[in-house]
């Protein structure tokens, strides 16, 4: 079955329409048995009925199409109309149906049975969970609402919803992207985020950013990568300190040292000036700007490569090749961007860009509007540095009334002590709402159920655009089958109870939803006669066409080069010889999808390992410490130790350590709880000095075996596969 | 044996006849099913995987069925290595019932649970299935998974059951049927819009998923398909070609720009 771009509009145009409009064609309760001589409108047993809608996990901006049948949600495609991810997704999206009917999500409001988390809860019906609600939040002295990076409408009510009652609303995410934004300002001089435009790039050059996996807006960016290699094929080159898969599906794959992604690229800035391989009035100003040809000439190549760990040799033909295969871009993530120096390595990196002139250029670094003010992009997240000393401030006892946290967990994903689990301990009024239990909703007072993405109203603005204004709305492709309700509905119940009619200007994210899309095309309070654009971008599943100006680089860098420090580590290198480098994988991410046995079960792409935590290391290494795939090793660090088994990697550097990020979790279901460990538990509460995000990347370890072995869950079978270059599984050719 | 399809599949097989199941086998409205994959343009992402999960209502891998060597996924993405640090690179290989013209799976199946379908499909008939695994045992790619349990959905998670597709029962064979029901659907969707099926019509869930459209799946017979262009690529081999089982799926060679000499296999 094709969903062609063609296809799918006139698919739903002709058959489908109505039902879009309503947004589902499931009874209203699952358990109301109704003839079907009264059948929903449109809706045929066995047939099937699409709906366009937001992406359930996506941040950054997909839309698909879902196929119902019967009224429940089956498969999930992506949307081939929508700019962004052209009928693609990943693979967190196809396993949206099964965090759908999770058969262990919340499933009704709860309290604490007990003493606060414990484990033993009660089940209690909305109204009443209201009205404890509004009895807590309408007299607080202090409200502090938590969430996720939030966007959209619903970031708009929630921050409407905090000012109306006087709270602050804070915003956690575990994988900060603070730094990287931070980085685009200092040197594009932008507030938004730009399109890399990687399918007309010559060359890419990307520092640590898996923009294939988890980095970015992927489908996007796999698509783009796609492009880039047809035609004249495109070269990437992906320099990094753990081989991310972008890494393996790089033409050059690049060893850097940790925290040395900064002098890395200024180097290959140094190559490009020093032999004049681009004209000097492309870069002299831009060069001027962050501190002259002197403050480059002390990052030569023979000046940096025992720093980097890059040879002389290799610095040269990456800046050659840059320039040759032009247009290009460079940037970074990951890793490079989670050190002490993140900030300037990001700084460093983009500047490659300036140094080659190719800003606004096909294939170079492309502009995108801002979002509009009233569908906002992801809102930013607190830094790490904020995180910390909040949870010291709850631990010594300056706590708010009520502490409302939705769809976050910082008490598994804060570093250092005190953890925050222990930290709101003393806050009298905690709230947990979600889709499934996690560590921080485990200890709440009183939980309630979220729906699911598939279940609830909402809208995005991409984040990044491709270079144009991308907006994608979110509607319910089915009725909750629990006694969940949307966040954005919960606020809106409570506003009017607590600060009388009329406190927010909407009685339900519907109306809020559609009242923003009524905005977006100046058609405010028209009522009936928005009507059929409504139904119309509900059925595309967005809004593209509408020009928006986009945001004006600036001419020159706002950067200082010489503010480029070394990389700081915790932990002595003498008692900790490995760099620790956590990583997110393709499946679960920082682990809020790893409730789904699919995406438990799926290998991670480089090691095939699945459901539990693993340490790579290279096959040298572990000969040395005694051990192969299977044996469990202790990593210690200054701020604990954890225990997971050895997967030995032939891509794996000699010093580094690389855990996946997610797992380790004692809440969230039967296929989350109690697999592998939370490698958040051993890092560093370091910063980048920058920002304050959390430097992740920056703990020193040791490792050590424990003299035991578990069966390793990879998928495959054999240790160590190769294709070997007389026989070969998959036949490989130069270009 | 009703079906004269299978009658025609069996007595070619029993004869070695590989020209009546092969390339050029007419069939009813002849239809014949292949895939390209292109290795350069894989980035093992998984995303065909789970699509492949969620259009097949394939059961769940548990932990402990991953490590008894159990795990069940109709496409899955290999990954080989090469060299060693800093030298070292991963190759990524999508591996999926290769519905071979001359399969080893099909000759050796006591029931013909399992045939060659008029439009090169390798069908498997679950109820004919008496799962004495000797395909598993036939098939090179090892493309069969055999239920050694029931598949368990604990409600409300059978709710996302794709009904188009049968839930298998334990004690037989099943394998990637290049999502034959989408087939059938848009077989039905063309008949029903009076006319022929167009190239871009039948898109199994790994191919419709794949973010960087390095699956393309169609009508070989169909010239101007994405697919039969594709296939002549210079770049174009199949696994373990020297099996001799003729594959439906043809891959394109990885591209390395330092690749010294090409790997390949027939030099």
């Amino acid at each position: 079955m094709h969903l062609g771009r063609r296809k799918f509009l006139a698919g739903v145009a002709g058959t489908a329409g109505g039902v879009v409009i309503v947004g589902c064609a499931a009874p209203e309760r699952e358990s109301r048995v109704q003839s079907f001589v009264l059948a929903p409108e449109h809706s045929l047993p066995g047939d099937s009925v699409w709906f366009a809608t937001a992406d359930a996990h996506s941040n950054v901006g997909n839309s698909v199409v879902v196929r119902t049948v019967d009224g429940r949600a089956k498969k999930v495609e992506g949307n081939p109309a929508f700019p962004i991810n052209q009928g693609k997704t990943d693979v967190r999206a196809q396993a949206a149906v099964q965090s759908l009917y999770h058969p262990d999500r919340i499933k009704t409001p709860m309290i604490p049975a007990g003493k606060r988390g414990d484990g033993r809860y009660e089940e209690i019906i909305w109204e009443r969970a209201l009205d404890m609600l509004g009895a807590a939040i309408g007299p607080a002295g202090s409200f502090h609402l938590v969430t996720s990076r939030l966007t959209g409408t619903e970031a708009r009510v929630a921050g409407a919803f905090a000012d109306l009652v006087g709270g602050d609303h804070l915003v956690y995410e575990p994988i900060e992207n603070g730094t990287f934004q931070a980085a685009v300002k200092k040197i594009l001089g932008v507030d938004n985020t730009p399109h890399f435009d990687i399918a007309n790039a010559g060359t890419v050059l990307s520092f640590g950013a898996d923009f294939v996996g988890t980095w970015g807006s992927s489908v996007m960016y796999s698509q783009a990568y796609s492009r880039m290699r047809g035609g004249n094929r495109g070269r990437l080159t992906q320099l990094e300190t753990r081989m991310s898969m972008t890494g393996a599906s790089a033409d050059n794959w690049i060893y850097v040292k940790p925290g040395q992604e900064g002098a890395l690229a200024l180097s290959i800035a140094q190559v490009i000036v020093a032999e004049a391989l681009v004209h000097f009035d492309v870069w002299r100003d831009v060069v001027e700007a962050i501190g002259g040809v002197d403050v480059l000439n002390q990052y030569a190549p023979d000046v940096v490569a025992e720093r980097t760990g890059v040879t002389v040799t290799t610095v040269q033909e990456i800046a050659r090749e840059f320039v040759d295969r032009q247009p290009g871009v460079a940037f970074a993530g990951g890793p490079a961007l989670a050190q002490t120096n993140g900030l300037d390595n990001g700084a460093a990196v983009l500047f490659l860009n300036l140094v080659v002139g190719n800003l606004d250029k096909a294939g170079g670094v492309l502009a995108n509007p801002m979002a509009p003010a009233h569908i906002p992009a992801p809102l930013p997240e607190t830094p790490f540095a904020g995180w910390r000393s909040y949870t010291d401030d709850l631990a010594a006892g300056t706590v708010p009334d009520v502490l409302f946290v939705y769809d976050a967990d910082p008490a598994y994903g804060i570093p250092g002590n005190p953890g925050f689990a222990d930290a709101i301990a003393e806050v009298p009024f905690v709230v947990g709402m979600s889709s499934f239990m996690n560590e921080t909703v485990g200890l709440a007072d009183l939980i309630l159920p979220a729906t699911h993405p598939f279940e609830a109203w909402g809208d995005f603005t991409a984040d990044p655009g491709p270079g144009t204004q991308v907006v994608g709305f979110q509607q319910p492709v089915t009725t909750p089958w629990n006694d969940a309700r949307s966040f954005g509905d919960v606020l809106l119940t409570l506003a009017p109870e607590i600060k009388g009619e009329g406190a927010l200007p909407w009685a339900s994210m519907h109306e809020a939803v559609r009242a923003g899309a009524e905005k977006l095309f100046g058609m405010e309070e028209t009522g009936a006669a928005f009507d059929a654009s409504w139904v119309e971008l509900l059925r595309r599943g967005g809004a593209w066409e509408q020009a928006a100006d986009v945001s004006e680089f600036a001419a020159l860098p706002d950067w200082d080069a010489t503010a480029l420090a070394g990389p700081e580590f915790a932990g002595d290198a003498g008692s900790f010889n490995f760099h620790l480098i956590p990583f997110a994988t393709i499946a679960i991410g920082a682990g809020n999808e790893s409730e789904s046995p699919w995406l438990q079960s799926v290998g991670d792409p480089l090691t095939t390992v699945t459901w539990t935590s693993w340490a790579e290391l290279n096959p040298e290494t572990a000969a040395e410490l005694g051990v192969g795939t299977g044996d469990v090793v202790a990593i210690d660090a200054r701020h604990g130790t954890i225990e997971v088994p050895v997967f030995v990697s032939p891509v794996t550097p000699p010093d580094v350590v690389a855990v996946p990020i997610g797992r380790g979790r004692n809440f969230g279901g039967r296929w989350r709880r109690d697999r592998g460990e939370n490698i958040f538990s051993v890092l560093d509460p370091m910063t980048d000095t920058g920002t304050g995000s959390l430097a992740w990347a920056s703990t020193r370890a040791r490792v050590r075996s424990v003299d035991r072995k578990i069966a390793m869950p990879t998928l495959e079978r054999v240790e160590e596969p190769r294709n070997d270059v007389e026989e070969p599984v998959l036949e490989v050719e130069g270009e | 044996m009703s079906n004269p399809h299978e009658t025609a599949a069996l007595a070619a097989t029993l004869e070695g006849n590989g020209a009546l199941i092969g390339e050029d086998e007419g069939g009813s409205d002849g239809h014949r099913w292949g895939m390209v994959v292109d290795a350069d343009l894989c980035t093992g992402c998984q995303a065909c995987v789970v699509s492949c999960y969620a259009e097949n209502n394939i059961a769940i891998s548990e932990e402990d069925r991953i490590t008894g060597g159990r795990a069940k996924t109709w496409i899955r993405i290999e990954r080989y290595w090469e060299g060693e640090f800093p030298h070292a690179k991963a190759r990524f290989v999508p591996v999926l019932c290769q519905h071979c013209d001359n399969a080893g799976c099909e000759t050796v199946c006591p029931v013909w649970a399992t045939y060659h379908n008029d439009e090169g499909l390798n069908v498997q008939v679950y109820n004919r299935c008496v799962g004495t695994r000797f395909c598993a045992n036939g098939c090179v790619y090892s493309a069969r998974y055999f239920n050694f349990w029931d598949a368990e959905w604990p409600t409300p998670l059978d709710y996302q059951l794709n009904p188009d597709v049968t839930v298998r029962t334990k004690g037989i064979i099943e394998k990637c049927t290049f999502c034959v029901q989408r087939i059938q659907r848009a077989k039905t969707e063309a008949n029903r819009d009076n006319r022929e099926l167009a190239d871009g019509d039948v898109q199994p869930a790994c191919v419709q998923s794949c973010p960087t459209s390095a699956l393309v799946f169609g009508d070989l017979h169909d010239a101007e398909s994405q697919v039969a262009q594709a296939v002549h690529s210079e770049r174009g081999f199949r696994l373990l070609e020297n099996s001799g089982f003729e594959p439906a799926v043809t891959y394109l060679a990885k591209i390395d720009p330092h690749a010294k000499e090409a790997t390949t296999a027939h030099e």
